[in-house]
């Protein structure tokens, strides 16, 4: 998944170890704020503690870290249309929601938020697999 | 097809060149950023190492002037004229001098945090029952535009120097945001701005049935910011959304600043300059549409879609009308950069699916913002900004096909609305100017700053795009993003309102060019007088002109309390009226009751009928409801009838007299901002009346 596009070997290695880094910050933050999230939901806490990880995850994913999985994007755009993206979901679920008369607010949410654990293990997984350029070189 | 050659000065090479020596990104993501040709850039590199390599142990220009900081700075006294021609060639040294802009850069951070810190911890002090006739700026204590000055101060001092470091010049940005946007916050005991309320109401309805309410309001026939907080508010557990309007124009504010840096970057190519526009949007913007509601949130997507417009789908070669953009001296020099197209079917339908999402919220979320969105990429196309041409006609049918699904309820009884401004241009920019005619002077005074603020944005942008003839900056794609969204206007009858939301679409594309003025007049020191002065005219007029209207946008404790009460006391079915705007109703079960205007805004350009008349009036329409109906008068509204009417206060004294003596209103409730009245009826059983 992480490739490097058209440039000399030095800088193909540092774009790739910087995507990579970006894909595990952008996974680890996805699979931590959903899997809170979903935790809290579950124990029915307070929503002085609830909300913010509940808004929180709900601005960052699950799109910011699926567009990251796009590696034409650099960060800044993964970050301002993922952002965008996750706001307008909120949005269009909700009225999806009301239209159809199957308003489930936090069943949908744990949905959507177990979508964006799933990308965001799947960001860690991909940027695990992807060996850290350079690195043979520094084993040899 | 034949390709104009793109030419580069020098500095931007030299700029470029830094940019990767200095910063160790990759070669290719840096020609990324900046829209250049990879090969071009690195070609750039290997000559300068070249250069650099030829002149080994000689010190390279970054590396003096950093010597001459040093001489400059503390180390003077403690280095001597000869110790200093000894640093030549020795890397240690460098390293050594190159850690003094580093700590001048720590020194600013902490002066900027220190000015935050201190603007936040005058707010506290000031005193709520000091906002006046022009608003929250006679409660602002001293030390507040003490913290302000602090921070201008070290956010230019940062600007200015040769290698400004992003994270500063953020951190600067982002604590103006906070001193400005938290001001109410904290010196208010009540969220302000009745409207919010009204939304929290909205959303709390949505969160607890899973319904709109077409028919009750307007605004739920693009019900989708309802639905998409009632959303979030259930997941998150909150019981109510009104805990959410306090903190959230910062909270909004905040979130504008990543698009709006990508687009003004985009537009300018340069991110010294796209900091300097975004360190003036909020000081411009004092339109005060980022309170709790649907155009917040359309505007925040608005920009996005904007980003991608101009971002990937950006730098068409394709000109639609080639012989008028070289008219325009659109040559293509200035072409935007298209070296990266998104070509992978995979890619392009992840950006197909973003800017699909962005247009359907918008469309379903806010009734003006797809107009300017539609009209504004429209533009674009037209005059080649972005390869997009289809683009307009997918959003116009999106939202065409929202208006006649979503919104039918709507626009069935608002024919006249949507179209009826079609001709009249003249009287949709002037739209609600009588109550101009009528204000008082103070209110009168504080929308003349509100004018002289764009006025001064709007010359500056004139002649920055006249001044920008030889930047680098897209100046077309910035006059075309400042222009549309005020000719726009001219389609539609929304009144005055739709002017100042046309300002605030047009602020991004305003500020590209103001930039564009500020950053090519003069040399270096004219430049930062004009930053300089520029910022100290914009901070006390956006105070006033943002926070002019506090007297009446504020929502003081007897005012909530009052509203609350009446809810306790009306039972369902019963009929509200407010004396005038604004009035924080419609926030708890708003499906349960019929709300009515006293219409004093419409009788007010023939004049506010007396006391004496306006009782029998009021109580006669309320009578209509058989489940009787209630009269509310708060002190925001008395304030508000003052300021845009021109009454005088001792009216509403007269008004409550007139209701007393007519026997045709009960008075039940009483605190020392808001007066609930019952209207009697002929068959009155009485209502329990609460203690004061």
């Amino acid at each position: 998944m992480i490739t490097a596009s058209h440039s000399s070997p030095t800088d193909s290695e540092g774009q790739q170890n910087g995507l990579r880094a970006q894909c595990l910050a952008i996974g680890a933050l996805a699979v931590g704020l959903s899997t809170v999230s979903i935790a809290l939901i579950a124990a029915s806490a307070p929503w002085q503690i609830r909300f913010p990880f509940v808004a929180a995850a709900a601005l960052f994913g699950p799109a910011i870290p699926a567009l990251r999985l796009r590696p034409e994007l650099n960060l800044g755009q993964c970050l301002v249309y993922g952002m965008g993206a996750d706001v307008a979901l909120q949005m269009l679920v909700g009225l999806a929601l009301v239209l159809w008369h199957v308003w489930a607010p936090v069943a949908v949410s744990l949905g959507l938020l177990v979508i964006t654990l799933a990308v965001g293990l799947k960001l860690l997984v991909s940027s695990a697999r992807a060996e850290p350029a350079g690195s043979e070189k520094m084993a040899s | 097809m034949a390709q104009t050659r793109r030419q580069f000065d020098a500095d931007f090479r030299e700029s470029a060149v830094r940019l990767v020596r200095e910063t160790g990104k990759p070669v290719a993501q840096v020609a990324q950023d900046l829209g250049l040709n990879t090969g071009t850039l690195r070609s750039w590199v290997n000559a300068d190492k070249r250069r650099r390599g030829n002149r080994a142990g000689a010190l390279d220009e970054d590396e003096r002037a950093d010597l001459a900081q040093l001489q400059w700075k503390d180390a003077e006294p403690a280095i001597e004229p000869d110790a200093l021609k000894r640093l030549h060639g020795f890397r240690g040294a460098i390293t050594r001098a190159r850690s003094i802009p580093f700590m001048l850069t720590l020194g600013r951070c902490a002066l900027t945090l220190a000015a935050l810190a201190i603007g936040l911890l005058s707010l506290t002090t000031a005193r709520e029952s000091a906002i006046g006739q022009y608003g929250l700026i006679q409660a602002l204590p001293p030390l507040y535009f003490v913290s302000l000055a602090i921070l201008a101060i070290s956010f230019i001092y940062a600007w200015r120097s040769p290698q400004p470091r992003f994270p500063e010049l953020i951190l600067g940005v982002i604590s103006l945001v906070v001193l400005l946007q938290s001001a109410p916050a904290i010196i208010e005991s009540e969220p302000r701005f009745q409207i919010a309320w009204l939304h929290a109401g909205f959303t709390d309805f949505v969160a607890q049935t899973g319904r709109v309410l077409p028919r009750l309001d307007t605004r739920f026939s693009w019900p989708s910011f309802f639905t998409g907080m009632a959303f979030l508010d259930r997941a998150g557990g909150l019981p109510s959304a009104l805990i959410l309007i306090r903190w959230w124009p910062l909270f909004i504010n905040l979130l504008y600043l990543p698009p709006l840096y990508m687009l003004v970057k985009l537009v300018l190519r340069d991110a010294k300059k796209a900091m300097l526009a975004i360190w003036l949007f909020p000081l411009a913007n004092w339109i005060g549409q980022d309170y709790y509601s649907p155009q917040s949130v359309a505007y925040l997507l608005y920009l996005v879609l904007l980003c991608v417009v101009l971002g990937p789908y950006g730098a068409s070669r394709k000109a639609m009308i080639p012989r008028l953009r070289r008219k325009l001296g659109d040559n293509g020099q200035k072409k935007p950069p298209d070296d990266w197209h998104p070509q992978a079917p995979a890619h392009a339908l992840t950006l197909l699916l973003v800017m699909l999402a962005l247009c359907a919220a918008i469309d379903t979320g806010h009734q003006l913002t797809p107009i300017f969105a539609i009209a504004t990429v429209a533009v674009l196309v037209f005059f080649g900004r972005t390869r997009l041409l289809a683009w307009p006609g997918v959003m116009f049918l999106l939202a065409a096909g929202w208006v006649c699904y979503g919104a039918i309820s709507f626009w069935i009884g608002h024919i006249t609305t949507l179209f009826g401004g079609l001709g009249s241009v003249g009287g949709n920019y002037t739209g609600d100017l009588h109550l101009r005619l009528h204000a008082s002077a103070a209110h009168r005074q504080v929308n003349d700053v509100r004018l002289l603020v764009v006025g001064v944005i709007c010359a500056l942008a004139v002649i920055g795009f006249f001044a920008g003839r030889k930047m680098r900056a897209d100046r077309t794609a910035a006059a075309v993003m400042m222009v549309t969204p005020l000719v726009t206007i001219a389609g539609q009858a929304y009144g005055s309102e739709a002017g100042l939301r046309g300002f605030l679409f047009s602020l991004p594309g305003a500020l590209c060019l103001v930039t564009m003025a500020l950053t090519s007049v003069g040399g270096p020191r004219t430049r930062l007088i004009l930053i300089g002065a520029l910022t100290a005219v914009l901070i006390p007029a956006f105070l006033i002109a943002r926070w002019g209207n506090e007297i009446f946008e504020r929502v003081l404790p007897g005012e909530a309390s009052a509203a609350t009460a009446l809810y306790g006391i009306a039972p369902h079915g019963s009929a509200i009226m407010s004396l005038a705007n604004p009035a924080i109703l419609e926030f708890i079960d708003i499906g349960q009751y019929k709300y009515l205007s006293s219409n004093l805004n419409r009788l007010a350009p023939g004049g506010i009928p007396s006391p004496a008349r306006l009782a029998p009036d009021l109580a006669g329409r309320l009578r209509q409801n058989p489940y009787g109906g209630y009269l509310i008068i708060t002190r925001s509204q008395l304030e508000s009838a003052r300021a845009n009417y021109g009454l005088p206060l001792s009216w509403g004294a007269d008004v409550e007299r007139q209701l007393t003596q007519s026997h045709l209103f009960r008075l039940i409730y009483s605190n020392s901002a808001s007066k609930i009245y019952r209207v009697v009826e002929a068959h009155d059983y009485g209502q329990p009346q609460l203690p004061h």
